[in-house]
């Protein structure tokens, strides 16, 4: 034995030994040793020994690794390694199915991502709020007609008297306003007055400024990132001042400034002006309908009293006035279901509704199980010709169960790809998405944790539905049978198993389902645009009168009686188109027991029923001069019995707010709202409050309109922007967004249902006709012809169509009914819808495969025959 | 099989192996290079080179003797393939090619 201390050091060795492969081991142990020798002669003990010890450290590579070594020889990478590889060979081999396999996954995925990142964020709105489940808006319902909007003096009348409730904002618009720093003038629409506790209730990241103490000044401004931006640029807005026409030029403080409000909120605004603007009688007043009360609950509070107390307050304040009193209720909304459940009088935003969600969720996930159904039906009878290959590997020794494994794991690889695909094709065209739907949606999957928790979900789950059944099917192959006929292993091509029967027959009804409601969602807007609304809505345009305008009204309302093309010029307080204020209205001369009948109520001019081109039935128009500002009344048709019963109208009075008048006339029904609803009881006042002008112009002339108005704007007011106007046809326009968003979403979702359909079809109809090439060539040869040949290939195909249409049909009829139900006028639906839908689809179904068979028939059969 | 390029230190390598002739492994490589180019070289690097070059087919191994410096352990020898020297032949000549190339100007640097 050498000493101890010639030999290099014993740790080193180990350190070796412990990570270094085996192959390597003895040789490099080898060469180390005889290196420290040489190094032991030359340099001595002391160095060699260290240098022994860095020279095992630089041995450390990758390649050496015992690790490494492993896991090359580990007979589960070896699979994995080879499933990758026969994955790839296969579908390169099958260019054309890959690609529609891939492609009509990666189309179903897309489309659903699509609808659920859609529906997610509509469901996420004011989510953002802390504690957003203890914030709710109070409200009340009269007669069953809830409103959003609450008398100013709930608010502080709530805090008084109940001690659930934390905190406490109202919110009120302030309308029409305009700012002014130095030389620059913005008209600002989007602001509204609140509490000092509205940042309690509410979460706004601050940027700058104290939001506790921002709203208790009374000529303080809380101002959003954007609007700070555009007054102050980069300067510290904290402090300065900027002049408001609110206030009829006077000064406001700058005192806070905030992010921009999230999208995600129903609660929109620019600015917030302080409450306490106003003085203690109006913020403690029950008059006007005109604030929206936000309270946040103490956790784990009961509202039951509070409800009751508010209850008791409204009956014994508005007894007697306005709707039964038995019959109202207090209204409280958490906040987060605003946006999607509530669509109340006077909402402050334009409210999505649930039903769109769930009707784009169904959509999105009818679309994505078409395309599940095609990758199934295609990976079975695509893994049909794969049966040598199953056989043979049985024969060495794979059990049924390893079979299974390599067709689930070829499917995982193969959805893995078409998942990829559609989230690149959904950050791709995500700003097409975000235009067309005006949201902005985190399309952009990284950035979502959600998302990319779907994905994840979704890969997982298609793998278990779409991967699992054909690699039971494919592993049932029976090799001695298959080895020895080369046959498909007792599975028979040209037949298709039950349940991927079923599978075409849910498919094939589907696609005639979205057909269908497509077709209808279009019959019924375009019955909708082409209805009579009894009212000139392509004629009239709408000046809004803001208090500006209103000061030299007449001279302007004089100067556009002149302009050419104008016809005529009404106010009124109200417009069609947008909702009418409801009123309690008395009979005089009738005692009705508990409360007034409650009916939508228009003040006009006497310009009105001819500027928007109304039909008198009976009695007559108001008059042109009115004696001493006399109130008279003009009723619809639906006001009719509702108000009268069967005494006769034109002999009766009505008192509103005090305002006795005899009713005058009756008019013909008009659609003062959209079509969703039958036309209300509507009951017209010859009144001076207006807060619109309307003016009926020529729409032969509708340019030099417009320039009229610009210019007399100009003229008459020189010093404010010029006069805003809207017309009413695109206003109406507006009222069916919704219907025209959701005509275009199902049109083009159910293009691709049928694309996706076609292409599934397509595919089978090629590959049986492939697999039939030999039947075919034979039946040919003995005199069969084309269209035989055509009938026998797509009948198995026309007798699933027809069970599908069975169950399409019907579905789509019980849908569509669902749908209709959300408007008062409906078209009816007819036969021909379901006609044209059943045959389109026919035609399709029968073209793609009849174009395969015939592509098959028309070759020559010596060719097919010669092959074998 | 990856790439067959030669880099230089493996050029370097294939030569002292060719060198060798059958007695090539890591310790005599390294001793040989330092000893003709004074460069040093560790024993790993020699040692990946030879292993780099087994995987191109640039050298054959085979398990040889054992010393008594090295405890008993066999060692691997490498001998150079007929790629091998093929590669290095082709080496060379674009090497020689390169210098006939030269301008005469370039020597007075």
């Amino acid at each position: 034995m050498r000493p101890k201390k010639r030999r290099p050091p014993i740790w080193a060795d180990k350190f070796l030994r412990w990570y270094c492969a085996d192959q390597f081991f003895e040789e490099v142990q080898g060469d180390l040793h005889e290196w420290f020798y040489i190094r032991v002669a030359e340099q001595g003990i002391r160095k060699a020994r260290i240098m022994y010890f860095i020279d095992v450290i630089r041995y450390f590579r990758t390649f050496r690794l015992k690790t490494t070594t492993k896991v090359n020889n580990n007979s589960n990478y070896l699979f994995m390694k080879n499933l990758v590889k026969l994955t790839f060979r296969n579908l390169r081999r099958n260019g054309f199915f890959a690609a529609l396999r891939i492609g009509n996954l990666a189309i179903g995925i897309l489309v659903f991502l699509l609808v659920v990142i859609y529906a997610s964020y509509e469901l996420g709105y004011d989510k953002f709020h802390e504690d957003h489940e203890r914030v709710y808006r109070i409200s009340h319902g009269i007669s069953g007609n809830p409103w959003a909007a609450s008398p100013v003096g709930l608010g502080p009348f709530i805090m008084d008297n109940s001690t659930s409730v934390a905190s406490m904002t109202r919110v009120f618009p302030v309308g029409e306003n305009w700012f002014k720093k130095d030389d620059i003038t913005f008209k600002e629409r989007n602001g509204h007055f609140a509490d000092s506790a509205f940042f309690d209730v509410f979460t706004h990241s601050v940027i700058q400024g104290d939001l506790k103490s921002s709203l208790i000044q009374r000529n303080a401004i809380v101002l959003t990132a954007d609007l700070a931006q555009k007054y102050f640029g980069k300067e510290n807005p904290i402090g300065q001042t900027l002049k408001s026409g609110q206030d009829d030029g006077k000064e406001r403080v700058v005192t806070a400034v905030i992010e921009n409000v999230p999208e995600q909120s129903h609660l929109q605004f620019d600015y917030l002006l302080p409450m306490s603007t106003f003085n203690e009688r109006f913020s403690r007043a029950w008059r006007n309908l005109m604030a929206y009360t936000y309270i946040k609950g103490r956790p784990g509070a009961d509202f039951s009293d509070m409800k009751e107390v508010v209850l008791k307050e409204y009956t014994t304040r508005y007894g007697g006035r306005g709707g039964n009193p038995d019959e109202a209720e207090i209204l409280m909304v958490p906040i987060s279901q605003i946006h999607l459940k509530t669509n109340y009088e006077k909402e402050l935003a334009d409210n999505g509704s649930i039903n769109y969600v769930y009707i784009l969720l169904s959509v999105g996930i009818f679309v994505l199980l078409i395309s599940c159904i095609n990758f199934i039906n295609l990976s079975v009878i695509k893994g049909l010709d794969r049966g040598k290959e199953v056989g043979l590997r049985k024969t060495i020794g794979a059990s049924k169960n390893q079979v299974r494994a390599q067709f689930i794991g070829e499917n995982f690889i193969v959805i893995f790809i078409s998942e990829l695909l559609a989230v690149i094709s959904l950050s791709a065209l995500s700003t097409i998405f975000r235009n067309f739907s005006g949201l902005d949606l985190p399309l952009n999957a990284l950035e979502s944790l959600n998302v990319l928790g779907l994905i994840g979900l979704l890969i997982i789950g298609l793998t278990l539905i779409c991967g699992l059944y054909p690699a039971v099917v494919l592993g049932k192959f029976k090799p001695a049978y298959i080895l020895k006929t080369g046959g498909q292993g007792g599975l028979r091509l040209g037949r298709l198993g039950l349940l991927r029967k079923g599978l075409i027959i849910l498919q094939f009804g589907i696609s005639l389902v979205l057909i269908i409601c497509s077709m209808l969602i279009y019959n019924q807007l375009d019955f909708i645009q082409n209805k009579d609304s009894g009212l000139a809505e392509d004629e009239v345009l709408v000046i809004p009168l803001s208090n500006d305008v209103r000061s030299k009204f007449q001279a302007f309302k004089n100067g556009l009686e002149e302009v050419l093309g104008i016809k005529s010029v009404t106010t009124s307080s109200h417009i069609p188109g947008y909702r009418i204020m409801v009123e309690g209205l008395k009979e005089v001369g009738i005692e009705r027991e508990g409360s007034n009948l409650t009916t939508r109520l228009l003040l006009v001019d006497n310009d009105f029923v001819d500027s928007y081109g109304l039909e008198v039935l009976e009695g007559r128009d108001f008059l042109e001069d009115v004696p001493d500002k006399a109130v008279e009344y003009l009723i619809n048709e639906s006001a009719v019995n509702y108000l009268f019963e069967d005494r006769d109208p034109l002999t009766r009075k009505l008192i509103w707010k005090g305002d006795t008048g005899r009713v005058v006339g009756i008019v013909k029904d008009f659609h003062f709202e959209s079509l969703h609803n039958t036309v209300e009881p509507l009951v017209m006042s010859s009144n001076t409050r207006w807060s619109y002008a309307s003016v009926r112009f020529d729409p032969k002339r509708k340019e030099s309109v417009m320039a009229g108005i610009a210019s007399l704007s100009n003229e008459v007011y020189p010093d404010l922007p010029s006069v805003e106007y809207e017309f009413l046809e695109d206003r109406f326009e507006t009222l069916y967004l919704a219907e025209r968003k959701l005509k275009s979403i199902v049109w083009s979702f159910c293009l691709i249902s049928i694309v996706l359909t076609i292409s599934g079809i397509f595919g089978m109809a090629t590959y049986i006709a492939k697999t039939k090439t030999r039947e075919i060539a034979i039946r040919k040869v003995l005199g069969g012809n084309t269209s035989h040949l055509f009938g026998l290939m797509s009948k198995g195909f026309v007798q699933l169509l027809v069970i599908g249409t069975f169950i399409g049909v019907p579905s789509a009829i019980y849908l569509t009914r669902w749908w209709l139900r959300g408007f008062a006028y409906r078209v009816p639906i007819g036969v021909g819808i379901f006609v044209l839908a059943s045959a389109g689809i026919f035609l399709l179904v029968l073209g793609s495969s009849g174009y395969v068979t015939l592509k098959t028939a028309k070759s020559s059969p010596t060719d097919a025959l010669k092959s074998e | 099989m990856k790439g067959t390029h030669l880099g230089e230190l493996e050029e370097l390598v294939l030569l002292t192996t060719a060198v060798l002739d059958g007695a090539a492994y890591s310790v005599t490589v390294a001793k040989e290079i330092q000893e003709v180019s004074k460069r040093s070289i560790t024993l790993s690097t020699a040692h990946t080179a030879l292993f780099r070059l087994e995987q191109k087919g640039f050298v054959t191994s085979y398990v040889g003797g054992t010393t008594k410096e090295r405890g008993g352990r066999r060692k691997r020898l490498y001998r150079i393939s007929k790629a091998g020297f093929a590669a290095l032949n082709e080496a060379m000549s674009v090497r020689n090619t390169m210098w006939q190339r030269m301008p005469k100007i370039a020597f007075d640097i």
